[in-house]
């Protein structure tokens, strides 16, 4: 023991040396692959645009005073976020119950059960949009249904509306969110349960009390993933919404390379993002205020 | 944020999830930017575009003269998004790039273009006068016209009578093309060339009266497939491809003239083989390769040596009295105000 | 809750709504479901149509489009990168990840907020931001350095591994929760090295974590676009990048086939892995 605790000064200064070891080389990665960039473009935020020459050096704020001045892009902006709070709380709704099931069931086809929840992530964001597409048409699935059985005399609009982009991208980050939860369903004992249950409180009462605060840390993880997930998206609302329907990711892009108008473009990077971290710390610390500490 | 964590990890998982792992096959793989003398990179749109510039031009004129020819395919938006972006390196990642006229005039406005040597493109002498620029060459033509479904409209004869709200929903608009459309619009509505302004109003109109916005050509051919809409603004050579496609159009070359939409190559100033751009050009020009582009996607040859079969030339062509109707656009008043037409177009058209 | 007044009445009653409960449930569940799995459907479905400009209902089945699929060779090599691109940055980002995670996990120190925020920063940047970023970063560099970084096979691979880094921190982390560090000094001290201590006791409780990771980190990579848009070499193709070029020049059944080739090419690989994984399983 003694001669533990003489060597351990030496030992606390090679185990510090480990740790750096150990997450300096994927630190130096992130900071070079992506935070230097990001520092880039936001120096590129404080340019100036011109037709044809494009970016010209500058120093100013123009273009954040340009978003926050123009009541079109403040829309854009509050659009996107009403959108993913709105897929946010739809994968909740679904997902949790779908976690739960996989969680609790014991088929012998859980494993299939989890692979068909796995899978979709395989095929990209557009080619799920195209299944929303074969559905969602003028001609598509549901309308060639409703038209049959004359529930509606004409098509219904389903595409190019807020409803198609809320659904295409509940549908990609749905997965996310089950296998979230999944996991932490399944890290709760299931006597945990059965013992409120067998002391008289509701299947209700059980899940409001029991499943939902333990199963919190996951809730939270899923949900800011989805909530993250869902205001980036570019692909989703392009094909589904539509010309019409403008969310902050596609606009983005179109700054970028589209008008090739990179100073506005890298400010609204800066402002998306900045919303985004925003929203996800302060949904944070009210959640943790609520069920810990 | 960094209270997050994300548990996805069970032991059924583990058995799901070595899917990846199992699956590899690592093969040597990646292709470093090529050093090959005879290379050439060519910027291009993909799908049918790219595969006939392989079939008709890369294979069968540069393969024998030991070039190796690459296409870096993508949206003209993202690769002239490069092309700016890359325009300070001393080197570039491509040699030639496919535009559109009116973005050819851009690049070479930001002086991102490499004046084309004419010296050195023999096959020039046949181009038609228009479609030679000093920045850049044109290589296929069309004209905007009216495309209607004989079916379920009159036959418009102008601008003015396609786009007019009176047809409500039955009007289709593409977003990608608006710089065209607010052009037709304009010269429909007293404006012109340099001026598109007048045709804002009416197109308003149109959309209050419940005009259909496309995201892209395809979308809105679908639609005229499905007869969703009747009629729209199109290039006369998509036309003749969706004809090909069993869609049911005519077409219509409207009375206040015919915009012409020409497609063409510039060399970037930095472009790593200067020498293999300009032939990959020079083969462009070929009446082969030319023909072959006429036949296949219906645009009209740049040269007058092409030789399109009479029959063809009836379907993507213009007759005298059409010709002297085709416009050329103003390139210096795009480049200018094309940011501020796209922001209009955005914000109060689409919003 | 009032019916624990009278424990009768609740018995039944909460028979009644025990069976509610399941039913509302399984509803939600199945429509979880069928969210997730319609689109994937209908795409297979679309893949048999025989017209080609989609419209409702189909006039016919055909096969005829999957011959197509080998005449686009963008496809093919396409899915060759993606594959190979997805195995290298799932392997990178585990190695990079899964220390950097064991440190974040177990050690209190200074700026290890801040590191643990970088580190998930991949997931939180838009993949349009951050390739176009990325991109202009290469360029810098290269006008700096004079290396040829831009459309590099090293650029795209150090993006793609990148994007992987937040996936297997926080899963790998997640494994940890509850782990009680003792073991591992009980090891130590009984003369066990640092790496057999590391391979006997540690791996074994994030395996979960681990394999999670990997599988996530290969499926980030395997279907990045936005990202990757920017950071391709001409004539490189990634399957995304190629059906996106393909949806942009028309859609029809061809690239529904490819679809469905893919879920069936991916499906196969993920039930054989799964026979094999549960043999060889240890836990």
């Amino acid at each position: 023991m003694t001669a533990a605790a003489i060597e351990a000064p030496q030992r606390v200064h090679e185990r510090r040396f480990t740790a750096a070891a150990m997450i300096g080389p994927a630190s130096v990665v992130v900071v070079i692959g992506l935070a230097l960039p990001i520092v880039i473009l936001f120096r590129y935020s404080l340019n100036q645009f011109t037709p044809i020459k494009g970016m010209i050096d500058a120093f100013t704020v123009a273009n954040y005073v340009k978003f926050f001045t123009d009541p079109f892009y403040i829309t854009v902006l509050l659009r996107t976020v009403r959108v993913a709070a709105m897929c946010t709380a739809i994968c909740l709704l679904l997902g949790f119950p779908l976690a739960y099931c996989l969680a609790r069931t014991r088929s012998r086809f859980k494993n299939l059960m989890l692979m068909a929840v796995i899978l979709p992530l395989f095929v990209g964001n557009a080619v799920r949009a195209a299944g929303w597409m074969v559905m969602f048409g003028n001609r598509g699935f549901f309308n060639s249904i409703f038209l049959a059985l004359g529930v509606v005399d004409k098509p219904l609009d389903i595409m190019y509306t807020e409803f198609a982009v809320v659904v295409g991208i509940t549908a990609v980050n749905m997965p996310f969110v089950v296998l979230t939860l999944q996991a932490v369903i399944e890290g709760i004992d299931r006597a945990v349960e059965e013992a409120a249950l067998s002391l008289g409180a509701g299947p209700i009462a059980t899940f409001r009390r029991v499943v939902w605060p333990l199963a919190m840390p996951g809730i939270l993880a899923g949900t800011i993933l989805c909530f993250i997930l869902a205001m980036n998206a570019y692909a989703t609302p392009v094909l589904l919404g539509g010309p019409r329907f403008q969310m902050m990711g596609p606009t983005v892009y179109g700054q970028f390379a589209g008008v090739n108008n990179w100073p506005f473009g890298a400010a609204l990077s800066f402002i998306l993002m900045t919303a985004t971290l925003t929203l996800t710390v302060v949904a944070n610390l009210v959640v943790q205020r609520r069920y810990r500490r | 944020m960094s209270k997050t964590t994300f548990r996805i990890s069970r032991r059924r998982l583990v058995q799901v999830t070595g899917a990846a792992a199992g699956m590899a096959a690592l093969g040597p793989f990646g292709r470093a930017r090529a050093q090959a003398a005879g290379k050439v990179v060519v910027g291009t749109w993909g799908g049918d575009y790219s595969k006939l510039l392989s079939k008709n031009i890369d294979t069968p004129l540069l393969a024998p003269k030991n070039y190796e020819v690459v296409h870096d395919i993508g949206g003209d938006p993202e690769r002239r998004a490069k092309m700016r972006a890359e325009a300070r390196l001393p080197r570039g990642t491509s040699d030639v790039q496919g535009l559109s006229a009116a973005q050819m005039f851009e690049m070479s406005a930001a002086e991102l273009t490499l004046p084309v040597d004419y010296a050195k493109i023999p096959n020039a002498k046949n181009l038609v006068p228009q479609m030679k620029y000093p920045y850049g060459i044109g290589h296929i033509y069309s004209g905007k016209v009216i495309l209607y479904n004989p079916k379920l409209v009159s036959a418009p004869t102008s601008f003015a009578d396609c786009l007019d709200p009176k047809h409500g929903a039955k009007l289709g608009i593409i977003d990608i093309q608006y710089q065209f459309t607010m052009m037709a619009a304009g010269i429909a509505s007293g404006g012109s060339m340099t001026n598109y302004d007048p045709g804002k109003e009416r197109l308003l109109a149109c959309k209050k009266a419940g005009a259909k916005i496309y995201p892209t050509n395809e979308a809105l051919a679908a639609a005229l497939k499905n007869e969703e809409i009747a009629l729209c603004i199109m290039w006369k050579a998509r036309a003749v491809q969706w004809q090909k496609a069993g869609i049911n159009v005519e077409t219509v070359a409207p009375k206040e003239g015919v915009p012409l939409y020409i497609s063409g190559f510039v060399i970037p100033k930095n472009a790593p083989n200067k020498d293999g751009a300009h032939a990959w050009l020079n083969a462009m020009l070929e009446p082969s390769a030319q023909e072959a582009f006429a036949e296949d996607m219906g645009y009209n040859p740049t040269v007058t040596n092409a030789k399109v079969p009479a029959e063809t030339q009836k379907r993507i062509g213009f007759n005298a009295d059409e010709q002297k109707r085709l416009v050329d656009l103003d390139y210096g008043y795009l480049a200018q105000n094309d940011a501020a037409l796209k922001e209009w177009w955005d914000k109060v058209f689409k919003g | 809750m009032a019916t624990t007044a009278m424990p009768v009445a609740s018995a039944v009653l909460g028979a009644d709504r025990r069976w509610l409960f399941r039913a509302a449930l399984y509803t939600a569940a199945g429509l979880g479901y069928a969210v997730i799995g319609a689109p994937i459907l209908f795409v297979s479905w679309l893949s048999f149509f025989s017209n080609e400009i989609v419209s409702f209902p189909p006039q016919g089945y055909t096969l005829r489009w999957f011959p197509h699929i080998l005449d686009q060779n963008n496809f093919v090599s396409g899915f060759a990168t993606s594959f190979q691109v997805g195995v290298v940055a799932m392997l990178g980002g585990l190695l990079l990840g899964v220390p950097a995670s064991l440190v974040l996990a177990r050690r209190r120190f200074l700026g290890r907020e801040a590191l643990n925020t970088l580190l998930i920063l991949p997931l939180v940047v838009p993949g349009v931001v951050a390739g176009t970023s990325i991109y202009v970063f290469q360029v810098e560099a290269e006008l700096l350095t004079g290396l040829p970084l831009l459309g590099s096979v090293a650029g795209l691979v150090l993006a793609h591994v990148m994007i992987t880094i937040p996936w297997t921190v926080r899963l790998v982390a997640a494994s940890l929760a509850g782990f009680d560090r003792s073991i591992e000094e009980a090891a130590l001290n009984l003369g066990a090295t640092p790496l057999k201590t590391f391979l006997k006791v540690t791996l074994p409780v994030i395996r979960p974590g681990v394999v999670a990771a990997a599988l996530f980190g290969f499926i980030v990579s395997f279907g990045n676009l936005e990202m990757t848009l920017f950071l391709v070499a001409p004539g490189v193709t990634t399957l995304p990048i190629a059906i996106l070029q393909y949806l942009q020049w028309r859609i029809d059944p061809t690239i529904a086939a490819v679809s469905f080739l893919q879920i069936l090419l991916i499906g196969a690989g993920m039930l054989l892995t799964d026979r094999y994984v549960k043999l060889t399983r240890v836990l």
